[in-house]
Parts: structure tokens; sequence; C-alpha cells
């Protein structure tokens, strides 16, 4: 059984402030480069003109001059909520279905195989859902068919007379009256069948079936088949959340409090290595402590901000428990997360912990941004690693992937020679003049310019590199020219010829 | 009549010249940080860079500007913050940089690739309070995209070094402070070698000369010495010119 709640987002919003319910309502979110743009609005701000992928100023403006009376609302669009939302809402629907899943943004799918007889029957169970979802304020299109693909396409597509239960027997002939479009095939498709002319999923039937993957992709073929039923479609199940917990039973009872200090540390080491998966800090933790003569003692500590810090929470525990009477010896201990909430920063450190706090949270901040915009492989660390070609000393690491703050041990011997400031990602064959064949260059050509060379330290011989395919054996010289510029450049001993790699900038 | 005008006349001009004096300080009163480098500090008029301001630094390539940037970069950061190295070509060697001090874990390197992304980078780094200096090289830079930079520089409290071509000493520029680095080359041409042999110096020179200081007239020329091996910059030693033996009178 499909459930569909069309225009999610603006019904979700709707529903938390019923207040505002004919305000017309309209949601923006900022598009990266191209400023803040309209992703979706309800129907009196579209009669006004507005429509989605406008910007918002544009919107602003064409409901300012609307002459409706109500007062727009201009909501950011948080895609987060509104996954949550349905998530909570999936958890309601459990009721009648082991088996819930979401589908795309909008939509629950509900397995009602062998649940309908407990509500009196397939258009019992659609009349039953219909209720609940009317008393959260919501409205949602419902349709109940045989398979996960004909259910979707019957609460997209079907026209709104029937009430939502198809039989099996008809499903493939109300199927093939569908569009094209209630098959959930990628934009790609779509346009390729439009182009080709069919509209209806009765012409799609009629191709032969082994031209359909090559003309128009494959997967058109497979969601066919899962419509109909030939091939095996799976909801992918939302599970409630169960509280996270830690327990440990002790070998030998004891009030003391060292051994409980100890055991309680690692009880929210566990909780917190289990939160850390899923960027999360806790906020309420319940303790509870079995004692021996058939006494439980529980007691509560909390944080104002979800924390991922172990060692804040212990101390918190810690005091708590101090200020509890235990009334015998403890032989269990058990730690739920009553609370949890994500973290604020979910950047993990990036740096040593004697950085002021202050600045971290600016710098995360700054990484952040920077690594959104231009790419995680844009923002890095330098890092060097010992090799012999200078070309694959030097190594990147995006400061994304950065985890620990302890940096890497470096490479504890620092190049004994100077080394350029600028390496060229390749090196630039240039053509050189030399006294000597195997001696130093005495005038190069580089960037249109001739180059004379007025004094040349060197050879640095740097052979090596066989593992990677090609054994490279250069002599490298750094030389000053005329001018009192400095490069760096080798020649390669089989080849014999020359190469500018650096510039000491 | 002419009292009451006049003495408001000079409510007026009292007035301006308060909100005169209230700019000018406000121009002044960003601290002077010292570079670390005694050399290099004399030549600035406060004996230090100001923060929130923009360095440029006008050089040729492989001139040794670069190092001479990232030599005082390096002594800029304190311990919570960070320097960010804007590098567009991702030509940056970072073995070179340690020699001056660059802790490679306080270092953010952004490798942009296209004009407009580094400038946004700039602005965005320039404007973080973490970010003690920004260094990297810059050629094109108009003026509004310049002005913007330097805003942010003052905004985000740091400094930032830009690193540009020569020929663009003839822009007009918002930065702080100016320098056109020359290097000056240490050894004769070939041709013209002596006949006697000087173990080559460890060093290389540049001439740095200060060409513009913002709301100041100054300007000076230093001549420094960077050595090869440590990095250590220092004022390069001016030979006294021989002076001429007096000729005996009537010898």
């Amino acid at each position: 059984m499909c459930v569909w709640l069309p225009g999610w987002s603006l019904q979700r919003i709707r529903a938390a402030q019923p207040e505002h319910e004919q305000r017309p309502l309209i949601l923006f979110s900022d598009d990266g480069r191209d400023g803040l743009r309209v992703t979706a609005c309800s129907h009196n701000a579209a009669e006004s003109g507005v429509s989605p992928g406008m910007r918002l100023a544009e919107a602003e403006g064409l409901c300012s001059s609307s002459r409706s009376r109500q007062r727009p609302r201009f909501v950011r669009h948080d895609p987060d909520a509104d996954r949550a939302g349905l998530h909570e809402l999936a958890a309601w629907c459990h009721e009648f279905s082991p088996l819930v899943g979401m589908e795309g943004v909008d939509s629950l799918m509900l397995d009602v195989t062998g649940c309908t007889h407990l509500f009196g029957g397939e258009s019992g169970l659609i009349v039953r859902v219909k209720r609940g979802i009317t008393q959260r304020s919501l409205r949602a299109v419902m349709a109940l068919a045989g398979t996960v693909g004909a259910a979707w396409a019957f609460a997209h597509y079907a026209p709104r007379t029937s009430n939502g239960v198809v039989p099996t027997e008809q499903q493939a002939e109300r199927l093939a009256a569908l569009p094209v479009a209630a098959l959930r095939l990628p934009e790609q498709a779509l346009t390729t069948l439009g182009a080709l002319g069919l509209a209806r999923i009765e012409q799609l039937l009629a191709l032969p079936r082994h031209s359909l993957p090559s003309r128009v992709g494959p997967e058109v073929l497979q969601r066919l088949d899962q419509a109909l039923g030939d091939a095996p479609e799976l909801i992918v199940p939302v599970r409630p959340v169960s509280p996270v917990t830690a327990a440990i039973s002790l070998p030998a009872p004891t009030a003391d409090y060292e051994s409980l200090r100890c055991v309680l540390a690692s009880l929210i080491d566990r909780i917190m290595a289990r939160l850390a998966e899923q960027h999360e800090g806790v906020q309420q933790l319940e303790i509870r402590l079995d004692c021996r003569p058939d006494a439980v003692t529980t007691f509560p500590a909390g944080t104002v901000r979800p924390t991922a810090c172990p060692n804040h929470l212990a101390e918190l525990v810690l005091t708590r428990l101090e200020q509890t009477v235990l009334p015998g010896e403890v032989h269990a201990v058990r730690l739920t997360v009553l609370h949890s909430a994500p973290l604020e920063t979910r950047q993990p450190q990036l740096f040593e912990e004697q950085h002021a706090t202050a600045h971290r949270r600016e710098l995360a901040r700054l990484v952040d941004r920077l690594s959104n915009r231009l790419g995680k492989e844009r923002v890095v660390r330098p890092r060097i690693q010992p090799d012999i070609l200078p070309e694959f000393v030097r190594r990147w690491q995006p400061l994304l992937d950065c985890e620990s703050l302890v940096p890497e041990p470096a490479d504890g011997s620092v190049a004994s020679r100077p080394r350029p400031l600028r390496l060229l990602p390749e090196p630039r064959s240039v053509s050189v003049m030399a006294v000597a064949s195997e001696g130093p260059p005495v005038q190069f050509d580089y960037q249109n310019r001739t180059h004379r060379v007025c004094h040349a330290w060197g050879p640095e011989r740097l052979s090596g590199g066989w593992w990677r395919g090609r054994h490279a054996q250069r002599d490298y010289y750094r030389v000053e020219t005329d001018k009192g510029q400095r490069f760096w450049l080798f020649r390669r001993l089989r080849e014999g010829d020359w190469y500018l790699h650096g510039e000491f900038d | 009549m002419y009292k009451c005008i006049y003495s408001s006349v000079q409510a007026i001009a009292q007035r301006l010249s308060q909100q005169l004096r209230r700019f000018e300080r406000a121009h002044r009163s960003a601290a002077s940080v010292s570079t670390g480098i005694a050399a290099f500090d004399r030549l600035l008029p406060e004996g230090g860079l100001r923060t929130g301001s923009l360095v440029e630094w006008l050089a040729d390539g492989a001139s040794g500007a670069g190092t001479l940037a990232f030599a005082v970069a390096a002594r800029l950061r304190s311990e919570s913050q960070v320097a960010v190295v804007i590098d567009g070509n991702g030509s940056l060697y970072p073995p070179a940089i340690r020699r001056f001090g660059f802790d490679p874990d306080a270092t953010i390197v952004v490798r942009p690739q296209r004009a407009q992304d580094a400038l946004w980078a700039w602005e965005q780094s320039l404007r973080c309070p973490a970010a003690a200096v920004v260094v990297g090289w810059l050629n094109r830079l108009q003026s509004v995209q310049y002005r913007r930079l330097q805003l942010a520089a003052e905004t985000g409290g740091g400094i930032g070094m830009l690193l540009r071509p020569a020929r663009e000493h003839r822009q007009p520029s918002w930065a702080g402070l100016r320098l056109l680095v020359k290097p000056q080359p240490l050894f004769q041409p070939p041709s013209q070698h002596l006949a006697r042999e000087r173990p080559p110096p460890r060093s290389r020179r540049l001439q740095v000369e200060l060409l513009h200081r913002r709301g100041l007239f100054e300007s000076g020329t230093a001549l420094l010495d960077i050595d090869d091996e440590t990095g250590v910059v220092r004022l390069a030693p001016r030979l006294v010119p021989a002076t001429h033996p007096r000729r005996a009178a009537g010898a």
C-alpha cells in the first residue's frame, strides 16, 4: 500500500503551525552559486505567479504586488526536517504493518500482506489510515495494489474516483492506462520515451521486451517488471530507533567508588562509540544500578548541549553518583541514553587541543565552506612522505578526511639540500646548452626567454621509482641566472634531455 | 546674531575635526606585529606589519620573493591560528616551506581551479579570524576585488600576503604595504669571471624596496640575504667603499 503525501514539505510546515493555514507559503533554499531560489509554493502563492525555480526576490515582488490580502510566509526549506517528519509518520504506520518503508521524499510504502483482515478488509484499512492522517491535519492519497511499483503508480497517477483498492485481476489493465511517468523512471529515460512518442504504459507493453533496454535504458524494463510483479522489489524498512544502552554485570558486587568509576567510564565510552556513528551526542542519560538486596537505584545525568566528549560526561555522572546513597553493593550497571541530538559541529577536531576553542569553530566553518564550494580535494593539508623523486614526496590530504588531531609522524629528515618553493606539476622540457655533455647547464630557454646561468649547484643524483614502472635517473642542478633568478633543472641520465622542475621563488 | 552663527560654525568645525581624528585613530589603532626578522622589521615604518591589512609583494617569477614572504608569514601565526596558502596551480612544494617553520599541520592549502573561485577563497580566508596569515599568488586583480580583499582582511584581523608579478606595480593598489623585490645576482656571468675563485656564497640576495605605505609617505630599500640551508634572513653586509689614499702633498 502506498501513502502519498503531495507537497510534503509544505504540508509538514502547515501542520506544525495551523494558525497560518490561510497564508500563502513559499519555501526557498540556497542554491549554492545562484543564490536563493524557491523550491515549493502553496496554491495561493502559485496564483500570484510564483513557481518553483524562480529567484526569491522575484517571488517576493510577485507576492507583494498581488492582490491577496494574506501576507505570504517565507520559510527556508529543510530537507532533513522533512525526512525526520516522514520518519515519524512511518513509525506511526507500524500500527498497520510490520514493514514500512519510505519511497522518495514524500511517500510511504507499507507491506500489508496478511494484515488487512485485522482492519476489516482492504477498504477498511484505507479508511483507518485516512482517519489517522486527517487527525494530523495532513492530506494523503492512498492506493493498495499487488506490487510496490503498481501501488506507487496508482497513488500518484490514478484518477481520484476510485477508493484506492485495486484488485489483482484488474491491476494489469488499469496500470496500462497510466502514463509512463508512473513507473518511477529517471529524467533521461522519460525524455527519451517522450521523444519516441510513448506516453502510456500500454504502448510500452506493446513493444518487444528485448529491445527496450538498448533503446531506452535498462531501468525501464526493470521498473515495468517490478510494477507488473514479474521482478521482485523490496521495501527498505524504516526501523524504529531503539535507545542506545550499555550494561555490564559485575563479577563481584562492590560499593567501591573507584571501581564504579572505572565501570561507568567504560560504559560511557561504549555509548559514545555507538552514537558517534550517527554523529550524535548525549543530552540525557539514565544510570541504573542494581544493588544486592534487590534494590534498584536510578539517577539521571544531563547536559545543556549534546556532548560527544566522554570525559565531560563521565565527570557529570560521577558527580551525581557521589550524591546518591547506595542501598547496598552494586552487581549490575546499566546506562540508557534517554535523549540524544545531533552534534552542533560535526567536524572532528582538526588541530591540537592547545588551540583556543573560539578559533576552532571558526576554522571548522571556514574549512566547511571552502570544501563545500571548491570540493573536498581542493582544501588540503600538505603532507610529506619519504620518496626519492620529488613529485612523489608531496602529498595532499583533504582536511575533511583528517580524523585524528595527532599529526602523522613526519619524516624526520628535512631534505638536506634546498628545495624549490614551487614545483611544477609536470617537469617541463627545456632546451639547454651545456659546456660538457655530463656537466652543468650554461644557458637554457624558458618562458620565451633565454636565461644565462651564472652558477650551478649540483649535480644531485636522484634515482629510483622502478616500482612505478619506469626507473628514473636524474641529475638535479640548482642554477642561478644572470638576473638572480633561481631554478631547479634536471637531466635524465639515459636520454640526456633536460627538464625544468621547479622555481626557487 | 553673528555671535551665535559663529559659535555654531565653531561647533560644526569642532565636530568635524573630532570625527576626522577618530577616523585617523581608527586607522592606526590596529596592532602591529613584528615579523620576527629584525632586518625586515627595520624596513617597516612601525617596526612590524599591521594586522587586518594586505601586503603586496611585487616580483617576477623565481626571484625569491615567495621565499621571503613565506619566511615572514611563518612567524605571524599564534598557537590557535592557522596559515592559509591559496595556490591556484598546486605548485607549492611542502618540504621547502618546512624550512621556514611552517608547521604542515597548522597550514591549510587551498587549490582553487578557477580565478573567481580563488578570489572567493581569498576573501573567505581573510575574513576568518582563525587564519592569522593568508599567502598566495595572484596575477590579475581588479580594483573592486582588491578593495573587497582589503575589507575582508580588516574584518578578519589577519594579514594577507599577495604575491604578484612586478609589472602590476603600476596598478593602483589597496594594500597597506607594497614591496618590490628584485633578486641580486651574486655571481658574475662566466664570461666575466675573474681568475680568483671565491667559494660560492650559501645564500641569495634580495633587494626589497618599500614602494608605498598607506597613510604615511615613506620609502626605503633594504638588501636582505636568505640563507639557503637554514632559511634565516639577515641584512646583507655592505662593503665599505675603500677610501683612496691621500696623496702626499708635494710628492
